[in-house]
């Protein structure tokens, strides 16, 4: 192994460190911008692509709890707040 | 009598050289890591064990081995079983599929939340391109040096796919590296964040995440994709296959095949992945000088890669109203989810009510962005 600055600069070290850095920093930059402005780009666009038509979640329709639930529930609530008090 | 002798003169006992000993030892320590102490059992194993099976000798007119391939004299027929699983190390296959997996169990809403804590992934990477320089420094050509820079990019088929293509002779002891110094980011990356950081920078809390809209989340793979690539062409085929599994889970129609992707695919390739790399890290290429600089430079890499990271989040913080917690820049090392796991354990030992992981993990999933396209500029670079 030979060490030497020159190493460095014959394989164009610092040039290939600059541009890659500019350029990774470039690319996550403007992941970032296009992310911070997402939201009010699909707030235009709601006219057109309504946030509901892309919903195509399976899950149930949430049902209100009953009276039977909430009693439950509570019951739940009350026997688990004890356990930590140590009851 | 003759035949014999011949058959005697063929086992691996005869054909054993100290080198080969010696690397099956290095195999079954790696095994013995992986089982007892669970260092990145999922690579280690199979690595270790191909490490074995790659360096029990044997008589040269025999095809057994990886290198023994359809180049030989015998063509197709002649070349071994594993060189044609050889094949897809060699050839980039694998890794692009593994990042397909990874994009199929990626929740990037944390980042999508926080747009501002991308950079810090791409902070981070400055660990590769220094790296680089130290490498180019010590002789290596700037082929090998951008292989092992990769190894701060902390991604294991990142570094694999970099180096296949570039420096296929440092592929064994850059995979070796990469995946035991991702397995040690809990040991490496504490003592740099408390060094770099105050207790008052520690304590710093940050708002809770917004809420991300299933629209945002199929939108944010098409089109970021479209923009890395456009920027870093040499990025497509790692960032094609991560953004594509990302879009199979975020779409909602695709989930069998996400289940996929996250499962039984990546699960397969990465058995044949560690398992190729294994077999084709041999003693004449490994027990060199070589390997140790690689180990020395790739902790180099990772100890650089988390003050990147750090140093960067206290440089917005001059500029922020709302702050970061420098902590999170550690995060930007983009060995998922371990880093996130030790940004929340160091902020806990601050102050223990400070829930930082989901905070940590936009860094962590925008650094494996970053080195993706990180190693698609090195290959675009290199191999004009």
């Amino acid at each position: 192994m030979n060490f030497s600055m020159q190493n460095v600069i014959d394989g164009q070290g610092l040039e290939i460190t600059i541009v890659g850095i500019t350029i990774v920093f470039s690319a996550l930059a403007m992941i970032s911008l296009f992310i911070a402005a997402l939201p009010r780009v699909l707030t235009v666009l709601d006219p057109y692509l309504p946030a509901a038509a892309h919903e195509h979640g399976h899950a149930s329709p949430a049902v209100p709890p009953s009276g039977e639930d909430e009693r439950i529930v509570a019951a739940i609530g009350l026997a688990l707040h004890h356990r930590q008090q140590g009851g | 009598m003759e035949l014999l002798w011949n058959f005697l003169q063929s086992t691996g006992f005869a054909q054993m050289t100290f080198g080969n000993a010696v690397m099956i030892v290095i195999g079954l320590v790696f095994v013995f890591l992986a089982i007892t102490k669970d260092y990145e059992p999922l690579l280690l194993v199979p690595i270790g064990f191909g490490i074995i099976v790659g360096n029990v000798p044997y008589v040269a007119t025999m095809s057994l081995g990886v290198y023994d391939d359809w180049t030989g004299p015998g063509g197709l027929q002649g070349s071994s079983v594993l060189s044609l699983v050889y094949f897809g190390v060699k050839y980039g296959l694998f890794p692009p599929l593994i990042f397909l997996g990874i994009g199929a169990m990626t929740d990037f809403s944390t980042m999508l939340s926080n747009p501002k804590l991308v950079l810090l992934g791409a902070a981070a990477q400055v660990g590769v391109f220094l790296t680089l320089l130290g490498a180019l420094f010590l002789g290596f050509t700037p082929m090998q040096a951008a292989s092992i820079g990769i190894i701060g990019g902390a991604d294991g088929p990142t570094a694999i796919f970099l180096s296949s293509q570039l420096a296929p002779e440092l592929l064994g002891a850059i995979a070796i590296s990469a995946y035991s110094y991702m397995a040690l980011v809990p040991v490496i990356q504490p003592p740099i964040m408390k060094l770099l950081t105050t207790p008052e920078e520690r304590r710093i809390r940050m708002k809770p995440p917004r809420v991300v809209s299933k629209r945002e989340r199929i939108i944010f793979p098409i089109a970021g994709f479209i923009i890395c690539t456009m920027v870093a062409p040499g990025a497509l085929t790692l960032l094609g296959m991560l953004f594509f599994g990302n879009l199979l889970k975020e779409s909602g129609v695709t989930e069998r095949l996400a289940n996929t992707a996250r499962n039984a695919l990546i699960d397969t390739v990465t058995i044949l992945l560690g398992f190729a790399v294994g077999a084709s890290t041999q003693a004449k290429t490994f027990l060199q000088a070589e390997s140790l600089l690689i180990f020395g430079l790739g902790a180099l890499s990772f100890a650089v890669a988390t003050a990147g990271g750090l140093l960067f989040a206290k440089l917005m913080n001059l500029f922020l109203q709302e702050k970061i917690n420098p902590l999170v820049g550690a995060a930007g090392v983009s060995a998922v989810p371990d880093s996130a796991r030790v940004v929340q354990m160091v902020g806990q030992q601050a102050d223990p009510h400070n829930m930082l992981l989901m905070h940590a993990m936009a860094p962590n999933v925008a650094g494996v962005i970053g080195s993706a396209v990180a190693a698609g500029v090195l290959w675009s670079v290199l191999v004009q």
